[in-house]
C-alpha cells in the first residue's frame, strides 16, 4: 500500500514531502529525549509536550537540514533548548515568579551554581541575555556542563566564538550583579 | 563524553536514549556505567521512565496530533496569538456556561495542503501561542476549530464528560452550515466550562446538510467514532481538568 504524503508549507524541494512513516520514525526515536530536555527546562509536563511537538514541526518543515546532520539527536537537542529558552522568556514576561522557578531549576541541575542566590543570579542573567544564542551557550555551559567543543557543535560555531560568547556573558552577568 | 571518568551530561544522555552513542563513545559510556553506581541508577530510572513513556496511550495521541498538525497547519500558518479577550471576564463566564461563543475574525488560511481529505484540528489559545489541542485541557481554555475539506457542509459538536452533546457550529443550528471556503477556522471560539471529564469535539463534513439531531445521537452513542451516513467524521478528545 503506498504511503500517504503530506505537503508541508509552500512548494519547495523534495524534502517538503513528509510521509507518516518518517514522522513516526523520528518520533519513536527521539521523543523521549526531547521530552526530557523540555521538561528539564520548563518544569511542566504539559508545556514540555507542547514544546516537543513544536520541535518536531520545526524539523519536519525542513527535513533536508535535519538529514544532513551527523547527529540528529544533537540537532534536536539544540532546537529544543532554543525553543524552551524562548518559552521561559515569554513566561518571564507574564509571570512575576519566574525567576524563583528558574533559579530552582538551575540550582538543582547546575553543578556550578552552589547557592540559591547564585543560581538565581545565573537564571536572571541567562534569561535577561538579549542574544538568544549567547543565552543558549551560557545554559549549555553553566547548567548542562557541556564542553566548549560540544557547544560549538550544537550551535554551529567555532570554539573560539563559543569562548568569546561565554566571556561576554560573564562580563554582562558581572555588570548586572554590580548594578543590582 | 570523551573520558570514562566523566559523568554523562544532558546531551550525552539525549544521544544515548536516541540510540546515537555507538562505537568508542558507546564503549566509554558502558565503561562509565559499570564503574559509576549513581549513573547506573540514573540510567535504570530513565530506562524505566522511557518504557512507560513509550507505552503511554498519550504517545499515540501525540503522534496523531503531530500528523494532524502537519496536515492542517504548518506552524508558520497559525497565528501565534489569537485575539486577546479579558481573561477575568471569560473565566467568570466559563464557570456557569458550557461554552461561551465568542465572535472573532478568522485567522490567515493555512498554506499546507493534503488533497482529497477532510482535516479538523482544535486549537487552544495558550500564553505561548495557539497550539493544537492535546490529550489534556482545562476549564477556561479557549478553543477554536480549524478545518480543511472538499465537502460543502460542516457541523461541529461538543460532547462533555456527562455525555451531553451541544452544537458548536453553526451556533444553535439544526443542520450543518455551508462553508464559504475550503479551509479556515470556525467564525467562533469557545471557552471550556469547569466540569471535569472527557471533552470531545466532532466535525461532520458532508456534501448535503446533516441534521444535528441525527449527528448528536450518533455522537452521544459513540463519542470517539460516531457514524452518520454520507458524512466524514473527525473527532478530537481531551481530558478536562478543573484548572491548568
Amino acid at each position: 500500500m503506498p504511503s500517504r504524503a503530506f505537503t508541508v508549507g509552500a512548494p519547495r524541494e523534495t524534502n517538503s514531502t513528509v510521509t507518516p512513516e518518517t514522522v513516526q520514525g523520528l518520533y519513536q526515536r527521539h521523543a523521549y529525549a526531547l521530552f526530557r530536555r523540555c521538561r528539564q527546562l520548563l518544569r511542566d509536563d504539559d508545556e514540555a509536550r507542547d514544546a516537543m511537538q513544536e520541535v518536531f514541526l520545526k524539523v519536519l518543515e525542513d527535513l533536508s537540514r535535519f538529514r544532513a546532520r551527523s547527529s540528529p539527536a544533537t540537532f534536536l537537542f539544540g532546537i529544543a533548548t532554543h525553543l524552551c529558552l524562548n518559552r521561559l522568556r515569554n513566561r518571564s514576561a507574564r509571570d512575576a515568579t519566574w525567576e524563583a522557578s528558574v533559579a530552582r531549576t538551575l540550582q538543582e541541575d547546575s553543578p556550578g551554581a552552589s547557592g540559591a542566590a547564585e543560581a538565581r543570579q545565573l537564571a536572571e542573567s541567562i534569561l535577561a541575555e538579549a542574544d538568544g544564542e549567547t543565552a543558549a551557550i551560557a545554559l549549555y555551559h553553566f547548567v548542562d556542563g557541556l564542553s566548549q567543543g560540544e557547544i560549538a557543535n550544537l550551535v554551529g560555531k567555532s570554539r573560539v566564538t563559543v569562548n568569546q560568547k561565554l566571556q561576554q556573558f560573564r562580563r554582562e552577568a558581572r555588570r548586572r550583579s554590580e548594578c543590582a | 563524553m570523551n573520558d570514562v571518568r566523566t559523568h554523562p551530561n544532558a546531551l550525552d544522555w539525549a544521544r544515548y536514549f536516541s540510540g546515537e552513542v555507538r562505537w568508542l563513545a558507546g564503549w566509554r559510556f558502558r565503561r562509565h556505567l559499570s564503574a559509576c553506581a549513581s549513573c547506573r541508577h540514573l540510567e535504570a530510572d530513565m530506562a524505566q521512565e522511557r518504557a512507560a513513556f513509550d507505552a503511554s496511550p498519550l504517545r499515540r495521541e501525540e503522534l496523531a496530533l503531530l500528523q494532524a498538525r502537519l496536515v492542517t497547519s504548518p506552524a508558520r500558518a497559525i497565528p501565534k496569538k489569537l485575539p486577546q479577550l479579558p481573561w477575568a471576564i471569560t473565566a467568570g463566564i466559563a464557570a456557569v456556561a458550557i461554552v461561551l461563543v465568542v465572535v472573532r475574525a478568522p485567522p490567515q488560511p493555512p498554506t499546507l495542503v493534503e488533497k482529497g481529505r477532510d482535516a479538523f484540528t482544535m486549537y487552544v489559545d495558550r500564553p505561548s501561542g495557539a497550539v493544537a489541542l492535546g490529550s489534556r485541557c482545562a476549564a477556561g481554555d479557549r478553543v477554536i476549530a480549524r478545518y480543511r475539506t472538499e465537502r460543502r457542509y460542516l457541523l461541529v459538536l461538543e460532547r462533555d464528560g456527562s455525555g451531553a452533546v451541544q452544537v458548536l457550529h453553526p451556533r444553535d443550528g439544526v443542520a450543518s452550515a455551508q462553508l464559504s471556503a475550503a479551509e479556515g477556522t470556525t467564525p467562533t471560539s469557545w471557552i471550556l466550562d469547569a466540569a471535569a471529564g472527557q471533552e470531545c469535539f466532532a466535525a461532520f463534513f458532508s456534501d448535503e446538510p446533516v441534521e444535528t439531531n441525527l449527528a448528536s445521537q450518533a455522537f452521544a452513542t459513540s463519542p470517539t467514532a460516531p457514524i452518520v451516513p454520507r458524512a466524514t467524521v473527525r473527532v478530537q478528545c481531551c481530558n478536562k481538568e478543573p484548572s491548568r
